[in-house]
């Protein structure tokens, strides 16, 4: 039995799967190759624990507040991809001041209702924008692409970043607002990115 | 020798009353239908289970929430497709799965030198880190595989996939399926081991 065929048979063989031909060659095999040894003590070890992982786990937060608002968009997305520029420009104008708003009469607690709400719209027209500038990303030169796609990943690690800070502290005025500068900024440079094939 | 009991196919179990209750399962069909009330209750029941998937397989737990949030809406946009072929929580897992890996070669994408190579397994970005010389409990332990080694760990030793269905959804062969999958239990063993 070669190395291969040990390995496809590793989890037969712990689960007691194999007939008794194969279990007999498994057990000569490993009991030889070092490399189908080790391969199956780790497949051994770690049955168990992974057995016991938990498959259940609650979000620290309620995430329907960022769910519910992006269930008002159409079911289907529109095949033609011309007016989504313009919608999302004026998402992001009441987006901005909708959070602004929110920004303005919040003091303390949690996230606000209006800032999720509205957060959700910024993932939901980012989101959109993505998939569209997917669409024209292959007429792209690689090194335009290679350019659009640095820049972008340094706005989304911002984001991120932003967003982690907030979650730990929900109720500063400040990290929502460099979360919403985040989001704007990651919305209009994807608004440029997507619209650069008809630029061109 | 000893026994041991392998993880069960749980994509494939997460539905114990199968596709003909759950085609007739009202909530499902309410949503279906576009009643936002009865999506939300289908969410509330399956939340746990795909911020689960998505925690293990996202870089930090603010991106596997928005990741979960993605999957929901994307399951909204998607619930008129849904057939009933499946259980609902076999079909909102396998999207699920696909919503987070397209979500991270879009990623990789920016991130990584472009290359036609669409084999997402070749684009490893680093592992998260793990503070050395510190016994890990498994999910750190988890958290701590380069990504490709971790995408496959999950779906094929947490969530029961096998390793066609792997190479599948995530577009890598079959072969390097179970490559990773080596790879991260020896990995996996090391760093329990410490």
């Amino acid at each position: 039995m070669t190395c291969d065929q040990v390995r496809d048979r590793l989890d037969g063989f712990l689960g007691s799967a194999l007939d008794p031909a194969e279990r007999s060659a498994v057990t000569r095999h490993v009991a030889e190759c070092a490399e189908c040894r080790a391969d199956l003590e780790a497949a051994r070890f770690l049955a168990d624990r992974t057995a016991g992982l938990r498959r259940d786990i609650p979000p620290p937060a309620d995430l329907w507040a960022g769910i519910a608002p992006r269930l008002a968009a159409p079911r289907r997305r529109l095949s033609v991809p011309l007016g989504w520029l313009a919608a999302a420009a004026v998402l992001l104008v009441v987006g901005s001041s909708a959070v602004t708003v929110a920004v303005l009469r919040r003091s303390t607690g949690a996230i606000d209702p209006v800032f999720a709400t509205t957060e959700a719209r910024y993932q939901q027209a980012a989101l959109e924008l993505d998939d569209l500038y997917q669409r024209v990303r292959d007429s792209l030169t690689p090194d335009t692409r290679l350019v659009l796609e640095r820049n972008l990943a340094v706005i989304e690690r911002a984001l991120g970043e932003a967003r982690s800070a907030l979650r730990a502290d929900p109720a500063n005025r400040t990290l929502e607002a460099i979360v919403v500068g985040a989001w704007r900024r990651k919305i209009e440079f994807l608004e440029r990115a997507a619209s650069i094939e008809r630029e061109s | 020798m000893t026994s041991f009991a392998l993880p069960l196919p749980r994509a494939r179990t997460a539905d114990s009353a199968g596709p003909v209750a759950s085609a007739l399962d009202p909530l499902v069909a309410g949503a279906a239908r576009g009643d936002e009330g009865a999506f939300e209750r289908l969410y509330r029941a399956h939340v746990g289970r795909i911020y689960a998937l998505a925690l293990r397989l996202a870089d930090d737990a603010g991106h596997a929430e928005q990741l979960t949030q993605d999957v929901f809406v994307r399951a909204w946009e998607r619930l008129g497709t849904f057939r009933g072929e499946s259980g609902f929580g076999t079909w909102l897992h396998r999207l699920a799965v696909n919503v987070i890996l397209t979500d991270r070669r879009s990623a990789w994408r920016r991130t990584r030198r472009i290359t036609p190579s669409g084999d997402l397994i070749d684009l490893e970005p680093e592992a998260r880190s793990a503070p050395p010389g510190i016994r890990l409990d498994l999910e750190q332990s988890i958290a701590g595989l380069p990504p490709g080694a971790r995408t496959v760990f999950v779906l094929h030793d947490v969530e029961g996939y096998e390793h066609a269905e792997i190479a599948a959804m995530t577009g890598i062969a079959v072969g390097t399926s179970k490559a990773q999958l080596f790879r991260a239990r020896r990995l996996l063993r090391e760093a329990l081991d410490r």
